[in-house]
Order: structure tokens, then C-alpha cells, then sequence
């Protein structure tokens, strides 16, 4: 009970609590919190006054909350939130592990709350793809975007940390896995030719769709994103078909489905062996890919088919392996 | 964020809070956690340097408890305050079966320090081991022995305030029932904050907090399982171990109730609002919105919690400030 739990007080000095400091940010965004509470955030994990300054307005709590009159943030730790704004933390002496994470958060934060709030580009860009605004308000946002005469958009999915060098109205947002860029393309050739050099970066594409129904194609491009990694980091949500039904249900799901739970049980070295044979779709072809001896691969994947209970090479298995790599994917914290 | 809530959402700063909570304590207190958690101290809070820093002095007493075995209170007043005082007993919280009299003790020394007061803070026995009547019988007679020694405590008798959180409210409540219905001692008020008075577990908001937040659902059961076994939610139960079962609550003191609007014991602590007002008993009520259990205590420094403080403050104010 409550007596019992200290008081939620600064983070450990010494630790860094990188998912702490973002996960605490993230659901402050995602719960609508105003601008005080978001610095009262960041004074209650560093356990030192935080500040904002929009224009001339400064906004500024102490670490017990409460809030506290003027400040600058001349010598403190400082981070832009956009032009003219800029958040502070008012550490003296010796910085934590975690302050300038928890400054590089914190403007973050403050900058999708006074987007919201602007009725700038940017919270523009968030209500076209809120499936919790109303159809009327997204009409709004969509025409203030100057998209409503296009005839299909797709919603774009970075991580939120991503560098995006592509053109086009995007925003930071939140959403229920943490928070994401999303940027609405017109046309999805001339960005995917764009991305030809930066192979590096993970997309989500979502599904194609009339300006109206942006919240599903921004839906199936975080799908999309979770599925992407170092082996396919562009991933199209229209060619993942019945996937992103099976990506409902496991998000429905609490557990890891089993399937998914023996394929992280396995070790690199096997995982790349039963992905070769996945997309090459023979053993032979797999077996060049990995520059392995056929006899070798064969042996192996059929010590692997006596481990998943399933065998890797028939048609039946091969989608059961496929699906259960999606869900495996999937599970992974986050954004993926 | 297509999520659909069945309960009021948390607050977003409160909301952000509950993560950090998380690490700390489960989100259902099962049986087999009891033993844990009571041997985890979760709350380190150096007493001696509490007492020192605010002036205070502290002095444990063994008095008989519930059938004459001894327990004890401690005492706390202002050093060098003389003179007749007013009155807080303290019945800590716990869910009936872990914490100990100094549960709450930051807020019980600040009011002590604020209005020159007496506290006397009580080391009940808990359950299981002691079952109902045990702790609200020992709530009770510590309170007998406050008010038969009012003079050498420098205690006016008739300013003493009766209060205590979830368990504690629920003593608090309990140990006032039987003040009244024993003709004595004499309250001034009861304060009751986010009290747990109800077993019956059938209320709207026990099922919509299931699972979530802090104390749900199974934590209650198991707080309740514990207290009353096999009498819980059977007709064997009586109104001081869950005093939402009272049907008359004429004649009782002034109280003040807070709660979460996203806790399980909100429809109980509106309902006893609403029972005493029924029953022509002056009380307050205050339902912070996306509160969840003890919000106030876990997160200080958020804006609901900001206010819930300096509401129960200007009660505190109004019943014992000069």
C-alpha cells in the first residue's frame, strides 16, 4: 500500500534509467499533460528546478513541483524545443548520468505538447493521423495540410530518434508503443527512390488510403516499422497482406505465442540458418547464401525441425516459420 | 491510442508516476506476497533525524491492547509545548496486514508541528495472525488510553481527531463506530483519507480496478481474506471491521473523505459521504480525478496531488487551527 512505496523522488544518481526517463516522458505526451507538467517531469527525476521559455514566457517548477517564479536558462543545461523556446534543467555542480537525457526528453516532449496547442503544421500532422480525433477534425487538419485534394496518402513510420532527411509534413507523436515520427507521403516512389542511400534507416510504410482513413494506414506503418530490422529495414505494410491481422491479434495476446517463444530460445548462428532457407526458399540456395556445404545446412535444419517441433522445409512449415519470426518481431519492446 | 478504458483514465502526470511505482510493488498483493513485502522495507525514512529536524519528541508507551495484551503507541509532541493540545490519533495503513505505526509518519509530524498537537500513533496487531477484532480493537484501545491520559499527554479531550489511510482510514472509521457506540471517547472528527471500509467487493469501481493501478482488486481480497477469512462478504461481519456495512451513522464526528476517482475503494468512500450526510453528520468529499490509490503520497510533486494536500490541509485547518 501506499505508506509502503518511497516517494517517487529523483532517479538514482549514479544509474542511468534510460526506459525510465523515456517511458515517463512518453506517457506524459500520450496522456495530454500541459507544459507544467511535462517540467514537473523532468525536475522530479533530476530532483532540480526545470524551466521552459517560450518567446518571453518562462514556465518553471522546483523539484517538490511547485512552481517557481522567473529563471533563465543561461549556464544551466540547455536543449532547443524550437525556434524561440528552449527547455533547461538547473543542476549545479557535477551533472548526473541521466541529466542530458532527461533535458533531450523534455524538449521533446514540450515541442509535440505546444505543436498540439499552436495549431502548427506539425499538430496538424498528429490530429490527420489521430484515430481519436473526430472525422471533422481531421478534415480540418488535413485541408490546413493542403492534402485533401490528393486521392491516396500513406502515413510513414520513423522512430523518434531517427534522422529524417525526406521531404513532406511529419511530426513526433505519440503512441501507445512510445513515441514515432510519422511523415504523410503523396508518393511513395519518388521517397522510397529518396531513401536508396540511407540504408540504415528502419521505415514502416503504411497502407495506401483516402486522405479520410490516414489513423489505418498510420496503424499499419508502426506494424510495419516493428517488423522492419537490420535484415529488411524498409518494410511496406502492403505487402505484409493477412500479417497485419495476426499483428492485431498478438498485440490483443498477453503471452508470446510459443511458436515465438522457441525461435528466441535459438541462437544466432540457427536463426540464420532457418532465414536463409526462408527467403531463398530452398536448401540448396540456402546453403550458397551462407556459403555452407549442402549436406552440412541439411543436417542442420532438420536437428532445428526435431527442436521447433515443425519442419522448416514444407510448404505448411515454412509459413508457420514465417509467422511465428513475424511475431517474434513483434514482441520486441517498444517500437521494435 | 485506440485503447478503450471500461474506467476513468489515470492522470497523465499520475499515470507517468505509476510507472515508476511498478518496480516497486506488484499490482496485486496476493497471500504469498504478505510475508515478502513485510520483510521488505520499502520506505526508509531515518526516524530520529524526522524528529530532530522538526523539534519533536517521541516516547513509546506499552499499554494493554485488545484483551488486556500489550501493545504500543508513541507519542509525539513538540518539545517544550505545554498545556492542553489538541489530539491526533493515528491508525496507520496497510491493507490490514503489513506496515507498521510509522506508515504515514511525514504527514502525521508536519501536523503535529503546525498545529502544536499530541499525536499518538498505534502499533495494532495485523492480520492473519491477528485477525478481525484484533486490529480495530486495538485501534480502540489505544484511543481509550489517549483520552484517560489526556492530562499527562497535554491533550484537550475534546479536540482529539481520529485518522489514518486505506486500512488506517478504514480503522479510523471503524475505531470511531465504537467510540460512539460505547459512549466514549469523545472525537472531534475522523479524517479519512482514501479509507478501505468495504468487504463485499461489488461495487463498480472494485471491478474496474482489476489488474491495475495501485491496490486492485486481488490486493483488496487478499487485505479483506486475511482480516475476516471466511466471514468475508457473508452476513458475519460486523460494521466496525467494515464500517460501509453500518446502516446508522448518526451521532458520529465531522469527517473528512478523499479518494481517486480510479481506485477501488471510490464507491465506498462516496457512498459513507453519502450515508453521513443522510444522517445529518457534517462531512467533505473529494474524488480527485485520475487519482489512483494514495496518489498523493506516491507522487507528491504532481498537480492532483498538489491539491488533494492543500484541501485535506484547509480541513485540518479549519477543525484544529487556531
Amino acid at each position: 500500500m501506499k505508506e509502503l512505496v518511497g516517494r517517487l523522488t529523483a532517479l538514482d544518481p549514479e544509474a542511468s534509467e534510460t526506459l525510465k526517463v523515456v517511458s515517463y516522458f512518453d506517457l506524459l505526451v500520450a496522456g495530454g499533460a500541459g507544459v507544467e507538467a511535462i517540467l514537473r517531469g523532468a525536475a522530479t527525476l533530476t530532483g532540480v528546478p526545470a524551466g521552459a521559455r517560450f518567446g518571453d514566457r518562462v514556465t518553471r517548477v522546483g523539484a517538490d513541483g511547485r512552481r517557481m517564479i522567473g529563471g533563465d536558462p543561461a549556464g544551466w543545461l540547455a536543449h532547443e524545443v524550437g525556434p524561440d523556446s528552449v527547455a533547461w534543467i538547473e543542476r549545479a555542480g557535477e551533472r548526473h548520468v541521466n541529466d542530458v537525457m532527461v533535458v533531450e526528453r523534455l524538449a521533446i516532449a514540450l515541442a509535440i505538447t505546444s505543436a498540439r496547442r499552436a495549431a502548427s503544421p506539425e499538430g496538424a500532422v498528429e490530429v490527420a493521423v489521430s484515430s481519436a480525433a473526430s472525422a471533422e477534425e481531421r478534415g480540418t487538419a488535413i485541408a490546413r495540410l493542403r492534402l485533401d485534394g490528393e486521392r491516396t496518402l500513406r502515413a510513414v513510420a520513423f522512430r523518434a530518434s531517427e534522422r529524417v532527411t525526406m521531404t513532406g509534413p511529419n511530426s513526433v507523436v505519440a503512441t501507445p508503443r512510445g513515441l514515432a515520427r510519422v511523415l504523410i507521403a503523396r508518393d511513395i516512389a519518388t521517397m522510397t527512390a529518396a531513401m536508396q542511400g540511407e540504408s540504415s534507416t528502419r521505415v514502416g510504410i503504411g497502407l495506401p488510403v483516402t486522405p479520410d482513413r490516414l489513423p489505418e494506414s498510420w496503424d499499419s506503418a508502426l506494424i510495419a516499422l516493428r517488423l522492419s530490422d537490420d535484415r529488411e529495414p524498409v518494410v511496406d505494410a502492403a505487402d505484409l497482406g493477412a500479417v497485419l491481422l495476426l499483428a492485431a491479434a498478438a498485440d490483443a495476446g498477453a503471452a508470446l505465442h510459443p511458436d515465438a517463444a522457441d525461435l528466441s530460445a535459438l541462437d544466432a548462428r540457427a536463426r540464420a540458418t532457418l532465414d536463409a532457407l526462408e527467403e531463398t526458399g530452398s536448401l540448396r540456395a540456402a546453403a550458397a547464401r551462407l556459403g555452407m556445404h549442402h549436406s552440412t545446412i541439411q543436417a542442420r535444419v532438420a536437428a532445428l525441425a526435431e527442436e521447433l517441433g515443425y519442419d522448416p522445409r514444407s510448404p505448411r512449415g515454412r509459413t508457420r516459420y514465417a509467422l511465428a519470426r513475424a511475431l517474434l518481431a513483434l514482441s520486441r519492446p517498444g517500437l521494435g | 491510442m485506440t485503447d478503450v478504458l471500461s474506467r476513468p483514465p489515470f492522470d497523465p502526470e499520475l499515470e507517468a508516476a505509476l510507472e515508476l511505482v511498478r518496480e516497486q510493488m506488484p499490482v496485486t498483493f496476493t497471500p504469498e506476497l504478505i510475508e515478502v513485502i513485510r520483510q521488505t522495507p520499502l520506505l526508509a525514512v531515518d526516524l530520529e533525524a524526522l524528529f530532530a529536524e522538526r523539534g519533536i519528541s517521541r516516547r513509546d508507551v506499552t499499554i494493554p491492547g485488545f484483551r488486556g495484551d500489550d501493545i504500543v503507541v508513541s507519542v509525539l509532541a513538540k518539545e517544550g509545548s505545554a498545556g492542553a493540545r489538541p489530539g491526533i490519533y493515528h491508525t496507520h495503513g496497510g491493507g490490514m496486514i503489513i506496515g507498521d505505526r510509522w506508515a504515514g509518519v511525514a504527514a502525521l509530524v508536519d501536523w503535529v508541528d503546525r498545529y502544536d498537537a499530541v499525536a499518538v500513533t498505534v502499533e495494532y496487531r495485523l492480520a492473519p495472525e491477528f485477525p478481525d477484532p484484533y486490529p480495530v480493537e486495538d485501534c480502540y484501545a489505544g484511543l481509550v488510553w489517549m483520552a484517560d491520559h489526556a492530562d499527562e499527554l497535554g491533550v484537550d479531550p475534546s479536540r482529539i481527531l481520529i485518522g489514518g489511510a486505506s486500512a488506517g482510514g478504514g480503522l479510523a472509521a471503524g475505531t470511531a463506530l465504537l467510540a460512539r457506540d460505547r459512549k466514549g471517547p469523545a472525537l472531534m472528527g475522523q479524517l479519512l483519507i482514501c479509507p478501505m471500509i468495504d468487504d463485499r467487493d461489488d461495487t463498480p469501481s472494485t471491478l474496474q480496478i482489476d489488474g491495475v493501478g495501485v491496490w486492485d482488486r486481488g490486493s483488496n481480497l487478499t487485505g479483506w481474506g486475511a482480516l475476516l477469512g471466511e466471514r468475508r462478504g457473508t452476513d458475519d461481519v460486523s460494521i466496525y471491521a467494515a464500517p460501509a456495512r453500518a446502516t446508522d451513522l448518526s451521532g458520529l464526528p465531522a469527517a473528512y473523505i478523499d479518494c481517486g476517482s480510479a481506485e477501488v475503494f471510490r464507491d465506498e468512500d462516496v457512498a459513507y459521504a453519502t450515508a453521513l450526510w443522510a444522517a445529518g453528520v457534517q462531512a467533505e468529499l473529494h474524488v480527485w480525478a485520475g487519482g489512483f490509490h494514495g496518489f498523493d503520497m506516491m507522487a507528491p510533486q504532481t498537480a492532483v496531488s498538489q491539491a488533494s494536500i492543500a484541501a485535506r490541509d484547509s480541513w485540518l485547518d479549519r477543525m484544529l487551527g487556531a
